[in-house]
């Protein structure tokens, strides 16, 4: 399969998945091109051991995870700096495939989703947003139906309790 | 607020800009030009590097043969010499 066929077939998968991760256009273009310029790089070499969706969805994850990391770095390098513009521009919720009487609402949800762990936020990420079945996820994750239930468990224990907390405030 | 599972399930996939497709073409070649300069500073070391060898080889070769000559043209003189005053 050459490039343009692979990107055709997932652009739209590794756009959404990016969105439901920085909840925003701009980054979500940004990843989406970083994902597809490592495809490129590397598909020669895929050797075909898992699928070549699930492959892409792990880029895109990495990718996404990678891209929040350096992006609270330069929000910490900001808050030395004082750069108030840095600050504000890392904190937009922009999600074009909310609707608008949700925004609200899932704006607050997303600020929580954001405080879980990584392979919390994934898990919940890929199961309620993507509707991946728990099979999918763990071939994704590879890891263990068992292992993927009990990442869910907690991640809705957790999103309960910050959200709890939130609103106690 | 609603049940936060609902919400997430109430978010729509959408399609990313028609136009990104060629933005990444774009980074693609782009960074393809970046690397041609390097890969020709990478030949350049390498034949710099090879003609350094070449070089080292021819002064120190003749060097070492000319100094085993030496000696052996020192004994012999001596000898030559010392057969001589005997």
């Amino acid at each position: 399969m050459n490039f343009e066929s692979i990107y055709l077939k997932h652009a739209s998968l590794v756009y959404n998945v990016a969105l439901s991760y920085v909840q925003n256009k701009e980054d979500a273009e940004e990843i989406t091109q970083d994902v597809f310029i490592k495809v490129y790089d590397k598909h020669h070499d895929f050797k075909g051991k898992s699928s070549l969706k699930t492959w892409i969805y792990r880029i895109t994850i990495n990718t996404s995870l990678d891209y929040i990391k350096a992006k609270n770095r330069k929000k910490r390098a900001a808050f030395k700096n004082r750069d108030d513009d840095a600050l504000n521009y890392i904190g937009d919720f922009n999600h074009p495939g909310v609707l608008l009487e949700n925004k609200e609402n899932l704006a607050k949800l997303f600020k929580a989703i954001n405080q879980l762990p990584e392979n919390q936020k994934t898990v919940l990420l890929l199961l309620k947003v993507e509707d991946l079945s728990l099979k999918e996820v763990a071939e994704i994750m590879d890891k263990s139906l068992k292992a993927i239930e009990s990442i869910f468990q907690r991640a809705k224990t957790n999103l309960k309790k910050i959200l709890a907390e939130t609103e106690g405030i | 607020m609603e049940n936060p599972e609902n919400l997430l399930q109430s978010i729509k996939k959408v399609q990313p800009d028609p136009e990104l497709y060629a933005t990444i073409r774009q980074r693609i070649r782009d960074r393809e030009k970046e690397t041609t300069p390097w890969n020709i500073l990478k030949i350049a070391a390498i034949l710099c590097g090879v003609l350094l060898c070449i070089e080292a080889y021819i002064v120190i070769a003749p060097s070492s043969i000319e100094t085993d000559d030496t000696i052996a043209l020192v004994s012999e003189n001596t000898n030559t010499l010392y057969n001589d005053n005997e």
